[in-house]
């Protein structure tokens, strides 16, 4: 089964100067692990806001999951990505005025497919403990405000909350990019062992090439499939 | 969570914001409520306290002075009219019934009000009700008094006690008139007019205490050798035979020879006293709306500062899964949150400020106010300044759903 299925994709913003991007070709099975690479400003991102349907291709065809997203209405695209996507973004996504452990559990609030999920075995506090421990992260911490967090504690309660509902699909960009060395290979490792464990795609954006051996899954993103048109 | 939850946890986190919005809010709220309990307590403690009666005569002043004085017990008069006078009025073959009124004296800053048995018989108020007794009887000798229910229950006085009356209405030390006690016949029902602050007494008790006898003589003389007819009064209450005869008789007390006399038809007065205040009550009510305004400029301020502080944390819950509208229900929640807080709590400010503010403006102004109860106008108010945050909100939440939906406002 593929969980991401890329065919003739062309991309292009409405902006002066174009940037656009165009992808023939890119499958991501289900289950695998895949590192994209690519120097900054050739389209990471924006590759990752269509694979989650906030950006439509203009042309081609991205099926998420055996779902073409271009079928879907904008609701249902953004129930889509809250039922089937755990996201960890750069830095910085947190609410502030949350606890912890309001913020693991956040996801739940607005995908009832991941409540539901979670729901079947236990409680949510259960689950957001359970999601702690697995993660080393002590549960005193759980009540406490987000300001009092490390950056390095604040991406481990990020993936914490990507985690959360087992979604099929974990997208993780640039995560490691505050995280000193010693905390990014902890950070990595702790990543790809509960996705291995949940058997949950990830697609992990980076360009930080000393990442790139812990996947068996390589793509690069390059100036030929994206350009900008000046 | 709930969205509620999730509205009100960041509310707190922006705990002065809200406040001061919430503040600024129940502030005209308070103005708002206080001041239409004010003017509303002023329309119906006026319109309530006095019906039945054609004319209120009295020494030539000011039309509201004289039912001021008469009906409210504020002021003072200028100057008293002369029993003959009110004894040529009685006779007179348009006047069905006259009810003598003398004013001056206080006990325990309570008015004391000197009168006659015809006052138990023609005093009305409201909706044309007669003075009834709770307890005891009227009086029949001077020295001998009728008490308000307020002042019975402020003063914790029972029937037969002995009162004695001070000189003068304004505050301080009295002289009182030692000389002779008044004993309590009768306690009336409450009534809800100035009369449940009034002590009664017969004209011939104030006479009494107002002859410069000593002590001694008391003792030698006996009450009823003396004469204890009146020279002058306060002013009297009349009612005439026929309603048509209201105009020409006021011209007949106003072109009176003897003396300079007046004489006012209460309604007439009313209106004229009510046009006084409605102007002071317009003024307020500008200035009230012109505070509401603000405070609701100030709320949609707020939401719009609160929507671009919050466009990043906006932003990941849309990315968790949140639909624009649910952005927008989130801000309406806030601005409805902000406008029900603010309404309880500018209820609550109003009840505050009524308690300190009541007694004042019963003594001064002789309103009687019920900031107590909640009427239907409150309601009916707080709804609508509820409606008017809701609408407010509805501004920012247009926005926020536009901005959730427009396509690069959320990225990974
Ligand atoms: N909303 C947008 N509107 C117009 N152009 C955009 C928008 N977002 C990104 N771009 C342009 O698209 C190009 C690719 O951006 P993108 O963020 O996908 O790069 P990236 O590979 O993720 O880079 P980095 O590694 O620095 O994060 C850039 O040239 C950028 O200027
Ligand atoms: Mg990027």
């Amino acid at each position: 089964m593929h969980a991401i299925n890329v065919n003739h994709c062309f991309f292009q913003y409405n902006a002066t100067p174009p940037f656009s991007i165009a992808i023939d070709q890119l499958t991501i099975q289900a289950s695998q692990h895949l590192f994209l690479e690519g120097p900054s400003g050739c389209g990471k991102t924006t590759l990752l806001n269509l694979f989650t349907g906030i950006l439509l291709p203009k042309d081609g065809q991205i099926s998420v999951l055996g779902t073409d997203i271009a079928t879907l209405t904008n609701q249902q695209r953004d129930r889509f990505r809250a039922d089937h996507f755990g996201i960890i973004f750069q830095a910085f996504n947190l609410i502030p005025y949350l606890s912890i452990a309001e913020n693991i559990a956040l996801p739940c609030t607005f995908s009832s497919l991941k409540r539901e999920r979670v729901l079947s075995s236990h409680s949510i506090e259960a689950e957001v403990k359970g999601l702690c421990q697995e993660l080393n992260m002590d549960a005193t911490m759980l009540n406490r405000p987000v300001h009092e967090l490390s950056i390095g504690q604040q991406q481990r309660v990020a993936i914490a909350r990507a985690l959360i509902g087992q979604p099929d699909i974990i997208i993780a960009d640039e995560p490691t990019s505050a995280l000193d060395e010693a905390n990014k290979q902890a950070f990595i490792e702790t990543l790809l062992n509960e996705c291995r464990k949940r058997r949950s795609t990830l697609i992990f954006v980076s360009h930080d090439t000393s990442l790139k051996h812990y996947f068996n899954h390589i793509h690069t993103l390059s100036k030929e499939t994206s350009a900008c048109h000046y | 969570m709930s969205l509620l939850t999730l509205t009100l946890k960041s509310m707190v986190s922006r705990k002065l914001t809200s406040a001061l919005l919430i503040l600024s809010i129940s502030i005209s709220t308070m103005l708002f409520i206080g001041i239409q309990k004010i003017t509303d307590g002023a329309k119906k403690s006026f319109s309530h306290s006095l019906s039945g009666t054609d004319l209120i005569i009295g020494a030539r002043s000011g039309d509201i002075q004289l039912l001021m004085y008469t009906v409210f017990r504020q002021g003072k008069p200028v100057a008293n009219m002369s029993w003959e006078s009110v004894m040529e009025i009685k006779a007179n073959k348009n006047v069905q019934w006259l009810v003598p009124i003398s004013l001056g004296d206080s006990h325990k800053h309570f008015p004391v009000l000197g009168t006659n048995q015809a006052y138990f018989n023609h005093y009305r108020y409201g909706n044309k009700i007669n003075l009834k007794l709770a307890k005891g009887r009227p009086f029949n000798t001077p020295f001998e008094a009728v008490i308000g229910s307020q002042v019975a229950q402020k003063l914790n006085y029972s029937l037969g006690q002995n009162i004695h009356l001070s000189h003068g209405m304004s505050k301080g030390n009295l002289p009182v008139h030692q000389q002779h006690p008044f004993q309590i016949t009768g306690i009336l029902k409450p009534t809800g007019t100035p009369v449940d602050k009034t002590i009664h007494v017969p004209l011939e008790g104030i006479t009494a205490i107002h002859l410069n006898w000593n002590a001694q003589k008391t003792k030698a003389l006996n009450i009823d050798e003396l004469n204890l007819t009146p020279s002058s009064i306060t002013g009297c209450l009349v009612g005439l035979k026929s309603k048509f005869s209201i105009f020409s008789f006021q011209q007949t007390i106003t072109q009176w020879e003897k003396e300079p006399l007046m004489a006012i038809i209460p309604g007439v007065t009313l209106a004229n006293l009510w046009r006084n205040i409605s102007t002071i009550d317009t003024a307020f009510f500008i200035i009230t709306i012109g505070v509401t305004l603000i405070s609701f400029i100030g709320l949609l301020l707020g939401l719009f500062l609160s929507l671009q502080q919050r466009k990043n944390e906006l932003a990941i819950l849309r990315l968790m899964g949140a639909h624009p509208r649910q952005l927008s229900i989130m801000l309406l929640l806030e601005s409805t949150i902000i406008t029900v807080l603010s309404v309880i709590f500018g209820g609550i400010l109003t009840r505050i400020i009524g308690w300190f503010m009541h007694p004042i403006l019963e003594e001064r102004l002789g309103l009687i106010l019920n900031t107590y109860a909640i009427t239907g106008t409150d309601i009916y108010f707080s709804l609508s300044m509820v409606g008017c945050g809701i609408f407010i909100g509805f501004i920012p939440a247009v926005l926020a759903y536009k901005t959730g939906k427009k396509e690069g406002f959320i990225s990974i």
